[in-house]
Formats: structure tokens, C-alpha cells, sequence
């Protein structure tokens, strides 16, 4: 995406490789906790040391080692609309929209209520139609629909509602299962589907310290049996759930994630995994998790830097907030760890285009805007300064001389688009011309872009027999989850 | 002569693709062919004026492109104005802008942007240049009798300077006859009022509008 993409570091080699060390002595000596019978099982085939009761697993460096020469280092994100098709990997940053809101706070009035169904399918709309979103993930779960039944209807809604790439959020087994049998609708069956697991991916999060859920496992298990890209997101929380030291936390998560990448290659060796980062610090007042603090930048650029040492992407978290209302709190909040992973060069920086608040409880339509417009602004940094004769300008400045007009030169008008961010949700104009348009604030614009989006925009349209089979597929599995109930 | 609708298409289209040679060249041709100098200019190049102003007005288009066009116009009405002169046509603009930097002040980028979107806003603007003497501003203002007379200062120094324009105006029984407006980084409302001008620009969109309204547009 731009030259600069990759060119801040906080580590230097040895700290990287004393970070590895000691992730791997911890591996071998202490171990991981997988709550699956099943998981254990396959690690003590390929020579990890195993403890039943205690379903720990001992790691040895060997298993690590052979894991990362089976893990590709880049691979493809299919979408329906093939213009859409992303690679991972190249040296790219690409963004997603946030994820998992429970709540929406509503435009005018700032009344936070439960997420809907039907917020789901508007935010899917609106990051279909915005030009950063490289792809689509859920950026609430609705609360308007059973649980049993939730992960079917959030694939559902996100097929139908974005041509790009998406990740439908699944919580259990079962729920992955389904979504991957709707994918496989998607591409034309099965055994498309097993050619092309690229159609979406999955993200799979250990609990921290040193321990994966038997949800968790289960997932990474079947994901990795079909091939499916994911990440493993690891977000240990400095001072909780990993020491107060960063280095300390980076050494929990890399644990976590190493872990996980080797039962993910005994699995189905060659699924392409994600290096994931949430790692961030716990507010020492209240116990919550700071998920806009600086520390979340730099633990986010140091797991870019380890990622990349293990040639794998790296899934980042950029974009994060804690205020609860879209104000300049969100706003700092939300660039600052964008502008941070993307000049690490965080392959994905999943939540970059947020739109959620209060740590990923609160969805809101007008932050999503701003978010974007923030990853807009990101986007401009990384393409850096570009030198050549023609950029230099020397014979235009002899030209023009002391005191003379540049606007008035066609260098400048060939060049200015190229070189200029040109914001569209940002106001610079005259006092006059702010004033004769209301006198309104960014929140109040982005909210009014949010709404034109959803009057103008129409998603591309799924196959009608695909819809008819997704459909079909949806009220069968709910007769058999809510009616079995 | 055959109907020129082809003619002001291209006359129109030298102006939206900014390229002031073709403009010159192209409204040669069409004087060339019999057209009528006013038609030219209302039926070729202002309608290709008129598209990218309005461009320009939808966010489509940004300050260089209409700079540009009205850089392209400049050139083709440099060839068409003598024309003009002999047939004694008159053309149908929103008003006569004569506008210019005060003496002292050699700031020409605001005015630059002030000239590009009064010309797209359909005036007809004269453009002094910087560092205009206020002798040379009452002058022109005898000579080419424009509706509004625009002065520019960015300095908090030279802003005397259009108070000075404003007396020698009077002074020379021309103050009644134009509307002076004023703009530029330094002026204020309360100045404009001070000096008894007519109107007050802050920026290149206001001046649009402020011109308007003075004409009764």
C-alpha cells in the first residue's frame, strides 16, 4: 500500500529473538492449556508432552519450528465480487470495519439500546460502500434474534448485504459448521468450497494466560481441517491476564499464538494463519481493559515486527476506543493505533475502520465515518514522499521564480491528485461556507454520510439460487436449534 | 454557413479540458467560419466554463482545475475581445469585476482564487495583477466603468491602502459609480464598514455571493 508500511519498529533484532527464547522456553517448560481431549490428543501423536488432567500441553521448539516451515507466508482472501479479492501477505496494510458490538448508540439522541438485526445489515451496507474497508467483519451481534441461532443469521446477513470479503462471526462448533456449510453455498458446494476455504476466514482467540477454550479449540480444529484462513488473536491484558511489564505481555501472547499455530499445522498443514494481536494494558483504576491506550499502539507494532520474524501476517488491532460517545476522545483514540499498526506494517489491522465505542460494546453510525475518514488519513501517511525530477519540480520553480503563482501552473493540476489527501468528510472550507451548511460538527456530517450511503447504496445482489438455499438452509437449522429447545 | 453546433462543442471542450492553446486556436477557426463573436463566447467557450464551475461546485473538480479553465478562457478572449470591440456587441455576463492586490501587498494566490470563481460564476473579471497603485485602480475604473471594484490586502499594513483607494475614488467623483468590495487575510467586517465599503469578502465563495447580491443577481 505504501512505502512507508513497515518502517516503524520499537524492537531491535536481539529483543526479538530474547522475546522468541523465552516464548519458546515457556512452551516447552510450562505449556498450554487446550480444553479439548481431542487437541491434547493430536499434540501427544506429534511429540508434545501432554497432561490429561490438567489438559496441558508441552510444547517442545521442534513442533514450533516444523509449524512455521508448513504455514504459507502470504495467501488469498476471496470475495463474491472477485474485484474485491484480497492477498495477505505482500507487505499490503488492509483494513477492516469493527467488530462485535453488543449495543448501538443511536445518532440523534446518543440512547444506547441493544443491537439489532437489522443494525448488522446496515453496517454490513455501509462498510460494503466504503473505500478502506478491504473487508467485512461483524461489526455487532444482534440481540434481537435467539442465541441458538445467532451465528446463522449473522452469515446470512453478511453474504446478502456485501460483495466483498466477509467474516461471519461463530462462537461454538457448531455455529462454525453452519457458517461453513452457507459458505460453501456461496462458491457453488463442497468441493468448491475446499478449492477456495479462502471465501472467509475465522478468528480464534485463546483465553489469556496460556490457555485456549474448548470453543476455541474446537474452532481452530475445524478451520484448520477445512484450510480456512485465520488469525489467532491473542489479547493479553498487561497487569490481569500478563505481567504489568509490555515485554512480558508480548512473551503471553506469543506463547498463545505459537501454541495455537502448531495444533492449527498438525491439524491441516499449510491453513494460512494470521499473527493476531489485541494485547493491551488493564486501566489500573477501574479494571478495565484499555483498549485505546498508547501501550495497545506499541504492543500492536512490536506484533507486526513478530509476526514478520516468523514470516507470518500479522493481524493487529488498530482503531480501538474506549470513550463511550463519538467525541475527541474516540477520535484520538481511534488514530492513534491506526496511524501506529499501519506504519508497523500490520498486514490486517482488524477494527481499523472502528465505528464501535466503549471498547467494543457500542456501535455508532457516525463513528464508523469518522473511523474511515481516520484510515483515509493513514492511508496518505504510508504512500510517503515520493521523489523523482518530475516531483522535484526544478525547472517549474525556475519557471515561476520569486513571488510567482504555482496554482496557476499545469504541473500542479497533474499533480495535486496524486499527491494531496482530499478529504471528503473533513471540513477546511471558509468560515462562510461552513456557516451556509449548517455549522456542523464531524459527528453531525458523518452521521448525514451515513444515512445518504444507506438511501444510495445497493450491495451487489446474491445469486437468487443462492438465496434460496441459504434461506432454506437457515429455516432448517432453526427448527432444529429453537424447536429441538 | 452551416448551423456551428460542432464549433461550440469544441470551443466548449478546449475550455473543460483546460488547454489554452486549442482555446486561442479553436476560436480562431470559429472567427474564421463566420461565427459571431458573442455567439463564440455564450454558446461555445462560457458553456464549457459554465460545466466546470458547476463541477467545481459539486466537489467534482478542485481549485486547479478552474483555475486552469479560466486560464484557457483568458486566452481564448484575448483573441476574441478586439472582435468584439469592432462588431460592438456586448457580452451577457453577471456584471464587470475589476479587481486587484493594493499597493505594498504582493500576495496573489487568494486573488488568483477570487478571479477563478467569479470568472466561473459567470462575471466578466478584470485582474489588475499585485502591488496595484491606488492611481492605477481609479484609472481603470474610469476607463472600463466595471460594476464592482474588488481590492485585496493580506497584510494588517496594507489594508490602509484600500481606505486610501475608497477616498481617492471619491475624490475623483467615481464612488457612486462602482461597488467596492474588499477581502483579503487582514480585513474585517468592522474595516469594510469603516471605509464605507459596499461589500465584504472573506473568501472566494463569499465574494461570489456578496457580487451577486450587489448586482441585485
Amino acid at each position: 500500500m505504501g512505502p512507508l508500511a513497515g518502517s516503524l519498529k520499537v524492537l531491535s533484532s536481539d529483543e526479538l529473538e530474547r522475546i522468541h527464547q523465552t516464548s519458546l522456553n515457556i512452551l516447552e517448560r510450562t505449556g498450554v492449556v487446550f480444553k479439548s481431549q481431542e487437541a491434547l490428543k493430536v499434540l501427544d501423536r506429534a511429540g508434545a508432552l501432554i497432561n490429561y488432567e490438567k489438559q496441558e500441553a508441552r510444547i517442545p521448539s521442534q513442533l514450533v519450528d516444523e509449524s512455521l516451515q508448513s504455514v504459507p507466508n502470504k495467501f488469498m482472501l476471496y470475495a463474491r465480487k472477485p474485484e474485491h479479492d484480497l492477498q495477505v501477505g505482500d507487505g499490503g496494510v488492509s483494513f477492516t470495519n469493527g467488530f462485535s458490538a453488543t449495543y448501538v448508540l443511536e445518532s440523534l439522541t446518543m440512547q444506547r439500546r441493544l443491537a439489532r438485526l437489522s443494525d448488522l445489515r446496515d453496517f454490513t451496507r455501509i462498510a460494503d460502500a466504503l473505500r478502506c474497508v478491504n473487508y467485512v467483519i461483524t461489526q455487532c451481534v444482534p440481540q434481537d434474534v435467539p442465541k441458538e441461532v445467532v451465528e446463522l443469521y449473522i452469515a446470512f446477513t453478511m453474504f446478502k448485504n456485501t460483495s466483498k470479503h466477509c467474516y461471519p462471526a461463530t462462537y461454538t462448533l457448531q455455529g462454525a459448521r453452519d457458517m461453513i456449510a452457507m459458505a460453501s453455498m456461496l462458491v457453488g458446494g463442497r468441493e468448491e468450497f475446499m478449492k477456495k476455504p479462502g471465501i472467509v476466514n475465522g478468528v480464534v482467540c485463546p483465553t489469556s494466560p496460556l490457555r485456549f477454550s474448548a470453543d476455541a479449540t474446537e474452532r481452530l480444529m475445524e478451520f484448520s481441517g477445512h484450510r480456512i484462513p485465520f488469525g489467532i488473536w491473542s489479547a493479553p491484558m498487561a497487569g490481569a491476564t500478563a505481567p504489568a511489564t509490555l515485554a512480558g505481555t508480548l512473551v503471553v501472547q506469543n506463547v498463545e499464538v505459537l501454541a495455537g499455530l502448531v495444533l492449527s499445522q498438525l491439524v491441516g498443514s499449510g491453513t494460512p494463519i494470521m499473527y493476531g494481536s489485541g494485547a493491551s494494558v488493564m486501566d489500573m483504576m477501574y479494571g478495565t481493559s484499555a483498549s485505546g491506550s498508547p501501550e495497545l499502539g506499541i504492543l500492536n507494532v512490536a506484533s507486526a515486527q513478530l509476526a514478520h520474524y516468523y514470516r507470518l501476517p500479522c493481524y493487529g488491532t488498530g482503531g480501538v476506543i474506549d470513550s463511550k460517545t463519538p467525541d475527541g476522545q474516540a477520535a484520538y483514540e481511534c488514530m492513534l493505533s491506526n496511524l501506529l499498526c499501519a506504519l508497523a506494517g500490520v498486514d490486517v489491522i482488524h477494527d481499523g475502520v472502528y465505528g464501535i465505542l466503549e471498547s467494543g460494546m457500542t456501535a455508532n453510525y457516525g463513528q464508523l465515518l469518522i473511523s474511515h475518514e481516520i484510515v483515509e488519513i493513514t492511508s496518505r501517511v504510508l504512500k510517503g514522499i515520493h521523489v523523482d525530477d518530475d516531483s522535484l519540480a526544478e525547472e517549474l520553480i525556475e519557471k515561476v521564480g520569486p513571488g510567482g503563482d504555482f496554482l496557476r501552473q499545469r504541473h500542479t493540476q497533474q499533480s495535486f491528485r496524486g499527491e494531496h489527501w482530499i478529504p471528503t468528510l473533513t471540513d477546511r472550507s471558509p468560515r462562510s461556507e461552513w456557516e451556509r451548511l449548517g455549522s456542523k460538527n464531524v459527528l453531525r456530517r458523518a452521521e448525514e454520510r451515513a444515512h445518504e450511503i444507506l438511501r444510495t447504496h445497493i450491495p451487489e445482489p446474491l445469486d437468487s439460487e443462492v438465496q434460496k438455499e441459504l434461506e432454506l438452509f437457515v429455516t432448517k437449522r432453526e427448527k432444529e436449534l429453537v424447536g429441538a429447545a | 454557413m452551416t448551423e456551428p453546433r460542432e464549433i461550440f462543442r469544441r470551443l466548449a471542450s478546449t475550455i473543460t479540458n483546460y488547454d489554452p492553446e486549442a482555446a486561442s486556436k479553436t476560436t480562431k477557426e470559429a472567427l474564421a467560419a463566420g461565427v459571431p463573436p458573442i455567439r463564440i463566447v455564450e454558446e461555445g467557450l462560457a458553456q464549457g466554463l459554465k460545466q466546470v464551475g458547476e463541477q467545481f461546485g459539486r466537489h467534482e473538480l478542485f481549485l486547479p482545475d478552474l483555475v486552469m479553465a479560466a486560464e484557457a478562457m483568458k486566452e481564448a478572449l484575448s483573441v476574441l475581445e478586439p472582435e468584439l470591440k469592432k462588431t460592438g456587441e456586448k457580452r451577457t455576463t453577471q456584471g464587470r469585476v475589476v479587481i486587484g492586490t493594493v499597493e505594498g501587498d504582493v500576495h496573489d494566490i487568494g486573488k488568483s482564487i477570487v478571479v477563478a470563481v467569479l470568472t466561473a460564476g459567470g462575471f466578466e473579471v478584470i485582474d489588475l495583477g499585485v502591488d496595484v497603485k491606488t492611481s492605477v485602480f481609479v484609472e481603470k475604473v474610469i476607463k472600463l466603468k466595471p460594476d464592482i471594484l474588488g481590492l485585496s490586502a493580506l497584510l494588517s499594513t496594507t489594508v490602509l491602502k484600500q481606505r486610501e483607494v475608497a477616498q481617492a475614488l471619491t475624490d475623483a467623483l467615481q464612488r457612486t459609480r462602482v461597488k467596492l468590495v474588499v477581502g483579503g487575510a487582514a480585513v474585517t467586517k468592522d474595516w469594510a464598514e469603516k471605509i464605507g465599503a459596499d461589500g465584504y469578502a472573506k473568501d472566494a465563495f463569499e465574494a461570489l455571493k456578496v457580487s451577486k447580491e450587489l448586482l441585485g443577481k
